[in-house]
């Protein structure tokens, strides 16, 4: 029974990636893209990884505290584990839509716990590989082959199990907090927005809290000796101290069935209470009329905030957005000193700026999910005396409201403290709003013409959805396409003319694609 | 009010339905009774505008579904057989959106939204999430959205599955009340002594294609709707 569970697992997750709408069959060519897309990432990713990890053997090799080197990169692994699964650990165990569908049949529930728990397990090894086999390869490079190889492989795996059962544990602590709490977006947007600003922190000053570590590596290490004795144990497993390796191995081995022994057994109680808070009478409210349009708008605002995954998974650009602008306003100094450097830099900064802020909204993905959420209810749009098109129009216009005023007020800023000139922050504002559109259609367009709506959790149609990974990776093509070529242009042309270039160039592709909405993309919302 | 003519709807190569033709007068109440997947919520969806179909047409109150799909949604309702609804919205915004869609007066939404909501005792759950709602509350949520526009016809697919028994009732009552106003419902049931009791006419359908159609008294006769259905579905299978 367990191995049919797995099985609907996988099945689901990658029937929903792959599978063409009209076939309802896997497509070789989305089977295709996945892969390119997942090792371009992976590739990006490790070596970013793995120059940090050699930036760090290097120095511990030259303070002789080798042991540190699995410990910091086990941490690391974990923390990048984490991000990635604790929030999807609390729907896809707690909010799934069969949830009741599988309780009522004969299956032992710590079955369906663990049924659900692989395809989670099988995501943090991917997380974990990111970190751990840059730095495995690294620690092979420099210090050669040997039988520690193992020992790291299975250290991987140890940690991909212990993240696993520590985002579980947060995921029960977190729907069971939630099932008692009204607004629970809210504490979930704030606990996720608190998350992740200590990991961009974290991130920002990586070089700064590398240097203290590894300057005080020696002290660190009684430390960790006395106080967080596990890391230290797998510091020294990571360089093949097998005995140390096996105390680690049972460890980990304990907390984690441990854990799934705690969660396991308060599974049905969980479940039964995230569902519904204390009831309040209704008092009557005057219900203004609105026009269907901004009523159609409001529906899609509801729907992104009152979603805690699908907020924080499809707007995180536009946090990383604002984080940004703090810290450029905290630096302004010494970035104008480094632009100041040479008149040719200084002339492509209104440029640079512009393609920075773009890649971090290419990830915003807002509308590229928007079709599948509708779900079962999709019945509802049809049904109703709306124009298909006005719908369409709501999710991109959601999509703009969400990430293009921020960035604009965002770039404006910066254009006056960094002395940009008028027509380059002026054309700059056109360009994002534009830009902002063009991702916004693409996302829907894609999202119209290979919709899930058969999700039995939100995290499907948002976290496991090919097209929002081709729309954050086509949206970072654009941005650095513009970056590269308004830096060539502007070597040519003053920087404000390239920009305006682009400007127009966006703009064309927003009104195609707006006609494509009004031509074809309407009758096919009404075809689905 | 509502007037099918040789509608024919495939999915692939499959008929799903069969050159249908059916014709609803306004103050009629029309049950639509056949087998599971014999082509009943197909037919329903046509006519309410949400999936399109290759051959035949569907006129409402004269205006073609094909041609004008949007001024035929004005005048219809549609209640589907599973109230699968907006969760992240409280039972008022819902209402709200639906009474938006429609572009009902502000002063007209609120007393019929009041009015229907406490007929079916829904009103004091109105400001929580739909989300916590249960099967029935949904439904009764769904049957108070179609009628909070006065529509001239009400296509029904089981609506009165999930309902309990004095909503059943309450709501039998209400189509009764509307088609006496000059409203005509059209609805699917596998519920017959419903049927039986509550509709002017009755159409079955098997396969697709349309068995018999015609007044409650011309298709139950004296042995009642449950072996009129038998004899006709049992004899056209024989044939």
């Amino acid at each position: 029974m367990l191995k049919t569970l797995i099985k609907k697992e996988f099945l689901g997750f990658f029937g929903r990636m792959f599978a063409s709408r009209r076939s309802k069959k896997n497509s070789k060519g989305s089977i295709v893209l996945f892969i390119i897309l997942f090792l371009y990432l992976f590739i990006v990713l490790g070596v970013s990884f793995g120059t940090l990890c050699y930036t760090v053997l290097q120095a511990l090799i030259e303070n002789g505290n080798l042991w540190f080197y699995g410990a910091f990169t086990a941490v690391l692994a974990s923390m990048f584990a984490l991000l990635g699964s604790v929030f999807t650990s609390m729907t896809q165990l707690y909010d799934a839509k069969d949830n009741d569908l599988l309780l009522s049949l004969p299956i032992p529930p710590s079955y369906i716990l663990l049924a659900r728990m692989i395809p989670l397990g099988v995501f943090n090894v991917i997380y974990a590989s990111l970190v751990l086999l840059p730095a495995i390869i690294v620690y092979a490079t420099v210090m050669g082959l040997s039988y520690a190889l193992l020992l790291q492989i299975v250290i991987l795996l140890l940690v991909s199990v212990i993240t696993l059962a520590i985002s579980c544990l947060i995921g029960r602590l977190l729907a069971g907090l939630l099932a008692k709490v009204k607004r629970k977006t809210l504490i979930t947007t704030i606990f996720s927005i608190v998350f992740l600003v200590a990991y961009m922190l974290l991130m920002f000053n990586i070089n700064a809290v590398l240097d203290s570590i590894l300057n005080n590596v020696i002290s660190l290490t009684a430390v960790f000796e006395k106080y967080l004795p596990t890391l230290y144990w797998t510091g020294l497993g990571f360089g093949g101290n097998g005995i140390w390796f096996l105390v680690t191995f049972v460890l980990n081995a304990v907390i984690s069935v441990g854990i799934f022994f705690i969660i396991s057994k308060t599974y049905i109680k969980t479940i039964n209470g995230s569902k519904g808070t204390a009831k309040k009478k209704y008092k009557n409210q005057i219900q203004k009329a609105k026009s269907p349009f901004v009523s159609l708008l409001y529906k899609e605002w509801k729907r992104f905030s009152g979603s805690a995954t699908y907020f924080m998974n499809c707007a995180i650009g536009v946090f990383m957005v604002i984080i940004a602008a703090v810290v450029m306003l905290i630096n302004t100094e010494n970035i104008k000193t480094v632009f100041k450097e040479s008149e040719i830099l200084s002339s492509i900064m209104p440029v640079v700026f512009l393609g920075c802020l773009l890649f971090l909204l290419s990830t915003v993905c807002v509308s590229a999910c928007s079709v599948s959420l509708e779900g079962k209810a999709l019945w509802i749009l049809k049904s109703l005396p709306i124009k298909a098109y006005d719908v369409l129009l709501a999710k991109i216009t959601l999509h703009l409201l969400v990430s293009a005023p921020v960035s604009v007020v965002v770039y404006a800023l910066l254009g006056i403290v960094y002395s940009f000139d008028f027509l380059s922050v002026l054309f700059g504002c056109i360009l994002i709003v534009a830009f902002v559109f063009v991702m916004g259609s693409f996302g829907l367009k894609r999202n119209l013409k290979n919709p899930d709506l058969e999700w039995t959790n939100e995290t499907q149609p948002v976290k496991q959805s090919i097209n929002v990974l081709i729309c954050m990776l086509l949206g970072a093509v654009f941005s650095t396409v513009f970056m590269t070529g308004g830096i060539f242009l502007s070597l040519i042309i003053p920087p404000y003319v390239a920009i305006i270039l682009f400007a127009l160039l966006f703009t064309l592709f927003a009104i195609l694609y707006n006609r494509w909405f009004k031509k074809h993309g309407a009758q096919k919302l009404m075809d689905l | 009010m509502l007037k099918i003519q040789h509608l024919s709807k495939y999915y692939g190569l499959k008929k799903a339905v069969d050159d249908l033709s059916l014709e609803i007068n306004a103050g009629e109440i029309y049950a639509f009774i056949g087998h599971n997947g014999a082509g009943k919520t197909t037919t329903i969806k046509c006519c309410a505008g949400i999936l399109d179909f290759e051959g035949g047409e569907i006129f409402i109150d004269g205006i073609s579904v094909k041609q004008d799909p949007l001024s035929c949604k004005k005048l219809i309702a549609y209640i589907p057989d599973n109230p699968d609804l907006y969760n992240f919205m409280t039972g008022s915004k819902y209402l709200d959106f639906i009474a938006d869609a429609f572009q009902i007066p502000t002063s007209e939404r609120q007393e019929r939204i009041v009015k229907y909501a406490k007929i079916f005792s829904i009103f004091d759950n109105l400001g929580q999430p739909i989300g916590e709602y249960s099967h029935g509350m949904k439904q009764k949520l769904a049957v108070v959205s179609a009628l909070i526009h006065e529509p001239k016809l009400i296509i029904m697919d089981e609506p009165f599955v999930g309902l309990d028994p004095s909503s059943a009732h309450t709501l039998k009552v209400i189509m009764r009340e509307l088609c006496d106003k000059g409203s005509a419902i059209f609805f699917s049931t596998h519920v017959l002594e419903v049927a039986e009791k509550l509709c002017d006419k009755v159409a079955i359908i098997k396969e697709g294609k349309l068995i018999v159609s015609g007044t409650m008294e011309e298709i139950a006769g004296n042995e009642g709707l449950e072996n009129a259905f038998l004899e006709t579905v049992e004899g056209a299978k024989n044939a």
